[in-house]
């Protein structure tokens, strides 16, 4: 660092004001914060001018009214009596929803490309080739649309749905799975199953006491299994002793044209789901080479001259060390995510870009739904990133 | 494209007669054999639905309105100069491939590629004007000219790039035109559209973002507090926004902030906002390759007496920069991409033509797939392109790493 | 270096300074010089008797427009002695949006570019359809002509309010839906040109039966995000007491198709000709009964009562044209040789009958005739049964929208 001068602003040593490194830093700052300020408050008289003269309303009181309009497959009970507010609340949960699905299934997707393409075999790394390739290089929105319309047209009507007999079907009104619901008698067996979780550990403390050796009419009994099949044991007991099952199968029906009961995953969510994995997975396949092969290759011809199998060095030589380059790039794989997730807009799942719109069809507020929106997405960013940072933290630790 | 360096490689050399590596390679273990039928029975099923599919579509959904794909809604009369001011661009792009090499080969090779086949598909019907016709048949002939020309020892990077450049003001002030009773008069931006838009976004944004991205990556390494602080917050904001709100929020909703006496050019705005959003990402990528200077050249360049603002120039920049090249492309990438999203907010980019082709007339509305396929093709050729420059200059860098 | 930065910037924040606080009073100022001149002139003409004159009404215009400019002069004045001065730059209140279109040389319109007849692109990429010629006779009306006088400005459904509240765009031509809602909230919507009514699509194969409201319990329907059929088919959920599952889409087109819903919910005249497309069009039904009222009309912002009735008295003059039989073809001829007093004077012929006040051209209905049509003429381009002469729109019979003395409901007031 150089000597500073010090704060002797108008004469220093004869240097005139505007050659004072600390005056014209603090001018510099100073002007540069003026300018951003009055770009500021230019906009913000311009918008009270506007708001005066056609009559707009820049309060949020108006989002307590009712709100009038569906949010349609909403995660968290909904109908159009609920406030606007609560029907913004709506399209969060929506778009959680889509975003936790998507999450896991870009990533689980993601990994066995990335594997495809690094396998030894021509045609699967041809195709996982192929698919990155296409996939990264056209637009996602291009992509959605494409899908919408596909799928739409190549699902069935629901009259000739496909069907999986106990466990769904699958039409071009989405997904009916058979869903398991809870009956009266859940609660019992949870206490039974309890029981038998309690057993089990007591039998583990007796094992301790014992050194390992546990003997039952003579024959000896493995450590490692026989606590876990009393607890089955118990478990499958109460379920039998029980007038009716714990869990009630409930299996989608066709009525009219609609499948009634069981479990629903509308062609929107599927699309747009669909778009952000097969999309976003692309992106994970990509990082999942590039951090298979950034382990240096001394690291699997030591573990094969140490007689490990190929999935032993896979399993524990190669993926460890792996995923921990890959996390940082895959956490911002999942801020995209999120981001794309705004244009379910494009395939009408009613995720929180979408409900925001209609809300601003309804009430004209477009300025106070704007921020309650890039709010959430703020928070979704650094929810992320806030991830991101821990795990580089963690690694740091541990690896240096 | 990157070499494999699995197991395959670690076998040694052996007889590889065709039989050898289809049975090596293709069903070696029992897993293999299975992954291969499921692999090959995925391509015949694919196969068996596209092909009909492509055979029988209307393509004359796409064939008749090629004219707003590619120009959007640019006078009839005045398209002349969006012909004449777009053909540098294979000229620059053929220059490039002559000074770079290798690099920039597939690219050049696509886009001879693409306008011989658009020429072909020309003589298969009469929709295409004539006009257009002889762009794309000029542009292969001057992608060669500008191979010839860049392979000239004289000509270097710095020049292809002045010249790139230089040729896009030039694109820009033709399009736009002069006077109302000039020789081109004045064509407002809300009519220009298509194709050009997209090429036209995506290169001017190459051309600010990445000056934007080093403005605002030494801001936020700068020890000026403002500077910092509001780096700092405009970067964060604009890395979580996505790109549509940022749009909507651009083009619908600014205008309440300005006064009535305006009226904001909205391709513009659409513009601002890509900017806006990939300058943040460039600023962080930026940002990476300044951290990963090394203390030792700055201090060594301090030693040496430099002053802090040429130890940044030229010191810590130029490092910094070619330590994130390949993040830097990937950007421009993603910038390209982004464009897309345009067509969301009423823009008539090549997207947002196939949209308004599909809805607003009556005789195509059900030609949608065509219409879809052909946007997804041409973002692909330019995207695939721009991937293979990345994907050159990976592997030049690697090169020289080692 | 930074000497000329320290300059740069002060001489930057200067010119903030001094932008923030001014006003163009000196503008307004002009004005009146101008027409002073102006008015001095006239009469000097006026007095010397020369048939080439300019006449009394020319005179009184000018006298007019003095008297405004004066007014707006001393209104700037107080307010930018209330308002510190800041909002004088922009124009307010009356005739405000007209001297903002004049000065621009330009009108602006809005419209999506979705909607078949109505606002499209063609193959050539111009705007074409029924909103788009309104928005050409607005810019007639105003300039003269319509030749480089008017923009079209894409925009999306949902996004109209905020559009409208922005205030940036002059006439939102589009198929908006009239309610108290947004009347209150939009802007102001001019004359109704279709009468449509909320109507419904089903499909046969659905269970549900036509005109039968408790027959969609337990269906699916598919609307437009972003429109007025959103709310609607909630309150139709209220008033039966049955639940249906909303699908909110940009383009309910071929989610319908391909059987995503088992009904649809849309103006009935366009329910119609969207059946025709459909790739079954027997499978399906239109319901003869509606869900409610479903007017269509043009939209202008809230605060300038002058612009509201000027962009109406275009409508009115189109369809008074309807009225009297005056057409493209025959309007010069009635021009020569009409004795009807209600065609002369919407004509201009006989004189002003208000077009001045709100800053019309007293020919200014002869000039939106002449180059796009009486009301009619214009539906017939779009909406004729004749496929020949249509251009990139659909049959659609005028139902309602026939004239007032013809069954319709359609109707402009009177010329007398």
């Amino acid at each position: 660092m150089s000597t500073r001068p010090s704060l002797k602003l108008l004469n220093y040593h004869g240097v005139p004001i505007w050659r004072n490194v600390v005056f014209i830093r603090l001018a510099m700052q100073a002007l540069a914060a003026l300018v951003v300020i009055s770009i500021i408050w230019l906009l913000a008289t311009n918008l009270m001018d506007n708001a005066e003269k056609r009559g707009l309303n820049l309060s949020f009181r108006l989002l307590s009214t009712n709100a009038g309009f569906d949010v349609p497959y909403s995660l968290i009970p909904y109908d159009s009596s609920n406030s606007i507010l609560y029907a913004f609340m709506a399209g969060v949960a929506n778009t959680l929803r889509l975003v936790g699905i998507a999450m896991i299934t870009t990533t689980v997707l993601g990994i066995l490309i990335g594997l495809a393409r690094l396998s030894s075999n021509f045609v699967i790394s041809g195709l996982a080739k192929v698919y990155v390739e296409i996939m990264r290089n056209i637009p996602l929105i291009t992509f959605a649309f494409f899908l919408v319309f596909g799928l739409l047209a190549g699902l069935p009507k629901t009259s000739e749905a496909w069907h999986l007999p106990g466990i769904g079907s699958m039409s071009n009104r989405g997904i009916f799975l058979t869903s398991v619901d809870e009956s009266s008698s859940l609660t019992p067996w949870l206490v039974i199953v309890l029981v038998g979780v309690v057993a089990a550990y007591l039998l583990h403390r007796l094992y301790l006491k014992n050194r390992g050796e546990l003997r039952l009419f003579g024959i000896r009994l493995n450590r490692g299994f026989t606590p876990i099949v009393l607890l089955i044991l118990v478990a499958a007991v109460g379920w039998i002793a029980q007038p009716d099952a714990p869990f009630v199968f409930d299996q989608p029906e066709l009525k009219g044209t609609n499948f009634v009961g069981g479990m629903k995953l509308t062609t929107e969510l599927f699309a747009i789901l669909t778009a952000l994995t097969v999309y976003i997975a692309s992106y994970v396949a990509e990082i999942v080479r590039g951090s298979v092969q950034s382990v240096p290759k001394g690291q699997v011809e030591a573990a094969k001259a140490l007689g490990l199998n190929y999935w032993q060095v896979t399993m524990n030589v190669v993926l460890p060390q792996a995923a921990r380059i890959a996390v940082l790039p895959m956490i911002g794989q999942w801020v995209n995510l999120t981001k794309g997730s705004a244009l379910a807009m494009v395939v009408g799942y009613a995720e929180v870009f979408v409900v925001a719109r209609t809300a601003i069809e309804k009430t004209g507020m477009a300025i106070q739904i704007f921020v309650m929106v890039i709010a959430f997405y703020m928070i979704m960013g650094a929810i992320f990133s806030l991830l991101g940072n821990w795990y580089n933290r963690k690694v740091q630790f541990e690896g240096r | 494209m990157t070499e494999p360096t699995t197991s395959s490689e670690l076998r040694p050399v052996e007889d590889q007669s065709f039989a050898t590596w289809v049975k090596v390679n293709l069903f070696s273990p029992w897993y293999n054999s299975v992954l291969t039928v499921v692999g090959a029975v995925m391509v015949i099923l694919l196969l068996k639905v596209a092909i009909p599919f492509l055979l029988t579509a209307q393509w004359a959904a796409v064939t008749t309105n090629i004219q707003i794909l590619l120009v959007g809604q640019y006078p009839s009369e005045e398209l002349w100069r969006v012909g004449a001011g777009v053909l540098p661009m294979p000229f620059i792009v053929g220059a490039a491939w002559g000074v770079w090499g290798s690099m920039m080969r597939t690219f050049s090779v696509i886009l001879i590629v693409a306008s011989v086949l658009t020429v072909i598909s020309s003589f298969f019907g009469d929709s295409m004007t004539p006009g257009f016709v002889l762009w794309f048949a000029v542009s292969p002939v001057l992608v060669l000219l500008g191979y010839t020309v860049g392979r000239r020892s004289f000509i270097g990077p710095r020049h292809v790039l002045i010249g790139w450049f230089l040729f896009l003001m030039l694109t820009l002030f033709l399009l736009r035109g002069f006077g109302e009773d000039s020789a081109m008069p004045y064509v407002s931006t809300s009519r220009w559209g298509g194709l050009l838009v997209t090429i036209l976004i995506a290169q001017v944004g190459i051309a600010i973002v990445l000056p934007l991205g080093i403005v605002l990556a030494l801001a936020r390494q700068s020890n000026l507090w403002f500077f910092k602080a509001a780096a700092l917050v405009y970067i964060e904001i604009l890395r979580a926004t996505p790109l549509l709100a940022l749009l909507f929020l651009m083009l619908i909703v600014s205008p309440m902030f300005l006064p009535d006496i305006t009226t904001p050019d909205r391709l513009m705005l659409a513009f601002i906002a890509i900017v806006m959003n990939n300058s943040a990402y460039m600023a962080e990528n930026i940002r990476g390759g300044l951290q990963s200077v090394s203390k030792g050249q700055i201090e060594a360049a301090e030693a040496l007496g430099m002053r802090g603002r040429h130890v940044t120039l030229f010191i810590i920049l130029p490092q910094a920069i070619r330590a994130t090249i390949p993040a830097i492309v990937g950007q421009f990438i993603i910038l390209f991409k982004d464009t897309a999203v345009i067509a969301l907010v009423g823009l008539l980019d090549l997207l947002g033509a196939a949209y308004a082709i599909i809805l607003g007339q009556d005789a195509w509305r059900t030609a949608d797939l065509e219409v879809f396929l052909f946007v997804a093709a041409v973002y692909w050729i330019f995207t695939y392109g721009m991937s293979s420059v990345s994907a050159g200059v990976e592997k030049r860098m690697r090169a020289g790493a080692d | 270096m930074t000497k000329r930065l320290f300059l740069l910037l002060s001489a930057l924040f200067v010119l903030i300074a001094i932008v923030g606080c001014s006003n163009n009073n000196d503008e307004l100022q002009a004005e009146i010089d101008d027409l002073n001149t102006q008015l001095t002139q006239a009469k000097a003409a006026a007095s010397s008797g020369s048939s080439s004159g300019p006449s009394q009404a020319e005179l009184d215009s000018v006298k007019a427009e003095l008297e405004k400019a004066k007014e707006d002069l001393a209104n700037a004045g107080s307010s930018s002695s209330v308002a510190a001065g800041d909002d004088a730059t922009q124009p307010s209140g009356w005739g405000s949006r007209l001297k903002l279109v004049k000065d621009r040389g330009k009108l602006i319109c809005a419209a999506t570019n979705d909607s078949p007849g109505f606002s499209f692109i063609n193959e050539t990429g111009e705007w074409t359809g029924y909103g788009i010629e309104m928005c050409k006779a607005y810019a007639t009306a105003i300039f003269g002509d319509h030749e480089n006088r008017f923009e079209m400005q894409a925009i999306g459904w949902a996004d109209r309010p905020t559009v409208m509240q922005a205030g940036k765009i002059d006439v939102m031509v589009l198929a908006n839906t009239q309610n108290a809602r947004r009347e209150a909230t939009w802007g102001n919507f001019t004359t109704i040109h279709h009468y449509a009514g909320m109507g419904i699509m089903s499909r046969l194969d659905s269970g549900i039966i036509a005109d039968d409201w408790m027959s969609l319990d337990g269906t699916s329907v598919c609307v437009t995000a972003g429109t007025n059929y959103v709310p609607a088919a909630e309150d139709l959920k209220g008033q039966y007491g049955i639940d249906f599952e909303t699908v909110q889409l940009a383009d309910t087109g071929p989610a319908y198709d391909e059987g995503r819903c088992d009904f649809t919910i849309g103006g009935k005249t366009d329910l119609g000709r969207n059946q025709i497309d459909l790739t079954d069009p027997d499978a399906h039904v239109v319901w003869n009964s509606l869900m409610g009222k479903d007017p269509w009309g043009m939209l202008v912002g809230h605060g300038d009562d002058q612009w509201y009735d000027l962009i109406r008295f275009v409508e009115w003059a189109m369809i008074n044209a309807e009225e009297l039989d005056v057409t493209m073809d025959n309007v010069d001829d009635m021009v020569a040789n009409s004795e009807n007093a209600r065609i002369l004077r919407m004509l201009g012929v006989e004189g002003e009958y208000g077009q001045e006040v709100l800053g019309l051209d007293i020919d200014f209905a002869y000039n939106v005739i002449k180059k796009i049509g009486n009301f009619d003429e214009l539906v017939e381009r779009f909406y004729s049964i004749n496929d020949e002469t249509r251009v990139g729109g659909f049959y659609r019979p005028r139902g309602n929208d026939a004239l007032w003395n013809e069954g319709g409901l359609l109707f402009a007031p009177g010329l007398e």
